[in-house]
């Protein structure tokens, strides 16, 4: 599970002052809040592998955890079946509310790729953001290198947000 | 029959409202909207359109079945099944990438 010097790392990583910690999902910094996805390297792995895996089409999957640290992934299909447009297969959708619920887990967000451009959200991607808690994934595979960032998306703005991929 | 609501929201399409298990009444998935709506007014822009139609970022379950396959609003509801609401997770890639409608990390943050 990640730890607390897991964040702490990143923090010093920017070279940047000690913070204090305001909750278990977030950090301080001058006095405002830094929210924080922490992700295990394993299920970073597998969030990256399943977008490849759909590559030539948008590929996309539910995230589970609980205060912002992912705990399990539950890769979906795309109903939209296009290199351009993700719905979440809404029965995998079902069945990742009902198994995260199952582990005492709840659904913390989604991620999706992109197959030509950056990691970063559509004006689609805000607009139709379901859950202002959530934190929305998002990998490009536009470069050589899997690009992986997220966001929070709260009154029709998103945010980047840091994300620490634990060991 | 059972009514469970999962992570969705306010109008114009739904968001979260948080989860919620409770009994309902209604033979048709209609009646179960018909219902939570009386107990609960503000879900209505949530559950339907203005047309009265069930909202098309939706999804409805009875037990495993999506009620899009079974007459949406007026599938079939037993006594011992369970209806699931959900928002419908989705969005889309912009080609190219022509407008900013996000923060980015490094800029939104002083350092020093």
């Amino acid at each position: 599970m990640p730890t607390r010097s897991a964040r702490d790392q990143a923090v010093q990583d920017r070279s940047a002052p000690p913070v204090r910690r305001a909750h278990s999902c977030s950090l301080v910094r001058n006095g405002s809040f830094i929210s924080v996805l922490i992700v295990p390297r394993d299920l970073w792995d597998r969030i990256v592998a399943h977008c490849l895996d759909g590559l030539p089409l948008e590929a996309c999957g539910l995230l589970a955890g609980r205060d912002g640290e992912v705990c399990e992934v539950y890769p979906a299909a795309n109903a939209a079946r296009s290199a351009r447009v993700y719905t979440v297969e809404p029965r995998d959708l079902l069945h990742a509310d009902r198994a995260a619920d199952a582990a005492g887990l709840s659904l913390i967000g989604v991620w999706h790729s992109h197959t030509h451009s950056p990691a970063y959200p559509s004006p689609t991607d805000v607009a139709q953001a379901p859950d202002p808690d959530w934190h929305y994934v998002i990998v490009s595979l536009s470069d050589l290198e899997p690009v992986l960032r997220s966001y929070r998306v709260v009154a029709g703005a998103a945010e980047e947000e840091a994300v620490v991929v634990s060991a | 029959m059972r009514a469970r609501r999962s992570t969705f929201a306010e109008h114009p399409a739904p968001r979260r409202l948080g989860r919620g298990v409770g009994q309902g009444r209604g033979t048709t998935v209609r009646d179960v909207f018909d219902d939570l709506v009386r107990r609960y007014p503000g879900l209505a822009p949530s559950l339907l359109t203005p047309e009265g139609e069930m909202h098309r970022h939706l999804n409805v379950f009875v037990n495993d079945d999506d009620v899009r396959y079974l007459g949406k609003l007026e599938a079939k509801v037993g006594d011992d099944d369970t209806v699931t609401l959900m928002p419908a997770v989705a969005g889309a890639e912009t080609w190219p990438v022509t407008t900013a409608c996000w923060t980015p990390l490094a800029t939104r943050r002083s350092w020093t």
